[in-house]
């Protein structure tokens, strides 16, 4: 009987596999955990409470959160932030702590705004990774300062929340010493069974002299449907002082990640008396947009192409689609790419990535990012310099070796757009699988006036690529849908023609 | 939800969550294992419960996360799983057939084995399915689709009076 519905009914029918156990032993258990819930409620209150008296240990309960945004120098995620007049500080007051104004508020969530204020406070009970407070790690002076999303405001519930806690040690090398310390707590999460790591980014440049943010999930204690609860961990050490954020919530699989970076590298300049660097606290990203760099001197959302235009990637089913996020940690927009991009010198920039799942696997890949330069001489020299990058291929941002398998052609007149130049490559690298999975990348640059638009475009496939249709390749296949040229091209065109809209 | 009623509850419920869960992991010891935990849990939040449209669903969907929650912790962290509920329960003998049915089922993509089971399993209409999954009922009934045909592709090629590798320990 191989008809798989008689077999489904007959085993709904029999229900098998159920075990002997009773309703009344389910009620022992359920007790027990609300013992524990409550138990865990009763000891947080008291830590608060022995804050006065001395150093306690982090205890915490509660939503998850996932952070991560653009890095400020390290990566294509954002551009460089000069160091702004650091000034030592002399003794860490409320003045020291962040602000509303240094906090990226995520789409679709509104604005952080500051809740409470606490002296002498080295523990985060929000965290549930780390185990130790400040104090008990050295810090002379400890604040913590929690925020809200702000009251009342469409899915202010569902932001979760954000607090920061800043400490003052003896020196700059006990400092960086316990965030080192605090950043591999964050990572590993010893305080959660199951936690798993999400991803890492490190935070650096300016004042900071180590950072980093850790992102975990765990499944919930008190489940709520669809979701996992995700903490964001910022540890940043600067001069003599530490600062732990975490930004927590719970979320869905899907959801993109937040921003905590920006956050985290404001508020590590304002722990140190410096002007913080980033942009306000409105959302950089908002929408489907720029969530990688904020938008300056000209570039904006407008100069990104909307994901949701993007053609299907039909050879694999996905739930989700062309699905924006935040890559953790952050890729480089060409697979050939040597340097990160702000090495190019341009003046601003914003970029965007897409991605597209099967329930097992990523399967494409889009990365958009568009650069605007001081003038057309140096446009022209970034685009001979990524040329470089696409004919050569030195990469050394993905961790593996792209082979370039198509030299970079003319494709100038096939953009709708009209650039005054633009070319495409095709290069391969290994997929994560180490079976015969090979991403096949297609990388184009497209040059006007002072601006590059560059797109990486990759679809996982192997050992032979998608299909293009030509019934004479070796590598043709008849049972995949022929639209893999048209999906390179219809991409390309939407992101150049978004990139330099404002200029046409 | 006072006892009377988790009682109740429980009795009409247990062995087709169960053997719903069963269905979706493969493991019938770990399904009921996980199943009592999500029992215990709504026991625990039983106030909440009150509220929920439908309990068995979210009892179902508990259960189901800390299968996958428990699966994960032991393939990626090499830690233990946990053992809430503590003590091994003694499980029935499973028919044969049945055993082969889950192994094939186990053989489909999750998103297929999920659809197929809620709506052929826990009989559940196609909307239904798709409000608890979370997508459109278009791409359930395109998984259900997909997933009979890979099914019936995989009981067809089962040797007569076995079953498929894999499935229960």
């Amino acid at each position: 009987m191989s008809d798989p519905i008689s077999r489904l009914d007959q085993f709904r029918a029999d229900a098998p596999g159920a075990p002997m156990s009773s309703a009344a032993e389910a009620r022992r258990r359920g007790d027990q955990i609300r013992r524990r819930r409550r138990a865990l409620v009763t000891a947080g209150a008291a830590a608060v409470a022995a804050v006065v008296a001395g150093p306690v240990v982090f205890l915490s309960t509660g939503l998850g959160d996932r952070g991560v945004d653009p890095a400020p120098a390290t990566s294509d995620s954002a551009f460089a932030s000069s160091p702004a007049d650091s000034a030592p500080a002399s003794g860490l007051t409320r003045a020291n702590l962040p602000t509303e104004d240094d906090l990226v508020a995520d789409d679709p969530y509104p604005a952080w705004t500051q809740e409470q204020t606490y002296d002498g406070e080295g523990t985060d009970t929000y965290n549930d990774c780390l185990t130790e407070s400040l104090g008990d790690l050295g810090a002379q002076t400890t604040f913590r300062r929690d925020f809200v999303a702000k009251p009342g405001e469409e899915m202010a519930d569902a932001a979760g929340t954000l607090n920061a806690v800043v400490g003052e040690f003896d020196s700059a090398d006990e400092a960086r010493k316990v965030s080192v310390e605090l950043s591999d707590a964050a990572i590993s999460c010893p305080g959660v069974d199951g936690a798993e790591l999400a991803g890492t980014l490190p935070v650096e440049g300016g004042v900071i002299s180590d950072g980093s943010i850790g992102v975990v999930t765990y499944q919930p204690d008190d489940p709520e449907m669809n979701a996992v609860w995700e903490v964001a961990t910022a540890v940043v050490s600067a001069d003599d002082r530490v600062l732990v954020m975490t930004r927590k919530r719970g979320v869905q699989d899907y959801v993109r990640p937040t921003t905590l970076q920006t956050s985290a590298v404001n508020a590590a300049y304002r722990m140190v008396g410096a002007t913080p660097p980033g942009e306000p606290s409105t959302d950089p990203s908002a929408g489907s947009t720029a969530t990688r760099s904020p938008a300056k001197d000209g570039l904006g959302a407008a100069n990104l192409v909307d994901g949701s235009t993007f053609p299907a990637l039909d050879r694999f089913e996905s739930a989700l689609g062309w699905n924006q996020y935040t890559p953790t940690p952050d890729v480089p927009t060409l697979a050939c790419q040597k340097e990160w991009l702000s090495s190019l010198g341009a003046t601003a920039k914003v970029a965007s990535d897409y991605r597209w799942d099967t329930d097992r696997a990523m399967v494409g890949q889009v990365h958009v990012a568009v650069l605007e330069f001081a003038d057309e001489d140096a446009a022209g020299a970034a685009y001979n310099e990524v040329m470089e990058w696409m004919e050569v291929c030195p990469a050394n941002k993905l961790g593996v070796d792209p082979t370039v398998t198509e030299l970079p052609i003319d494709v100038s007149t096939d953009l709708d757009a009209g650039p005054k130049r633009a070319a495409r490559s095709h290069a391969t690298y290994p997929g994560a699988d180490g079976g015969d999975s090979t991403w096949f990348e297609t990388e184009l640059v497209a040059e006007y006036q002072t601006r590059l638009v560059l797109v990486g475009y990759g679809e996982l496939a192997g050992p032979c690529p998608p299909s293009t249709g030509d019934k004479n390749d070796p590598c043709y296949q008849p049972d995949q849908p022929d639209s893999w040229p048209g999906r390179i091209l219809a991409i390309e065109k939407a992101a150049v023609t978004a990139g330099i809209s404002d200029l046409r | 939800m006072d006892e009377d009623e988790f009682d109740a509850f429980y009795n009409a419920s247990y062995r087709r969550v169960c053997a719903q869960v069963y269905a979706m992991i493969g493991d019938s010891d770990e399904a009921a294992e996980c199943v009592q935990e999500a029992f215990a849990r709504a026991w625990a939040h039983r106030r909440k419960m009150s509220s929920v449209d439908y309990p068995e669903a979210w009892v179902r969907t508990t259960a189901y996360r800390l299968a996958v929650g428990r699966w994960r912790r032991k393939k990626y962290a090499g830690r233990a799983a946990d053992r809430a509920v503590g003590v091994r329960m003694e499980m029935p003998a499973v028919d044969e057939t049945h055993v082969a049915l889950v192994a094939a089922l186990k053989k489909l993509p999750e998103a297929q084995r999920q659809a197929i089971v809620l709506h052929h399993i826990a009989d559940l209409p196609v909307h239904q399915v798709a409000a608890e999954v979370g997508v459109p009922t278009g791409t359930i009934k395109a998984r259900l689709s997909r997933g009979r045909t890979a099914l019936a592709a995989l009981l067809a090629d089962e040797a007569p009076g076995t079953a498929l590798e894999g499935g229960v320990r």
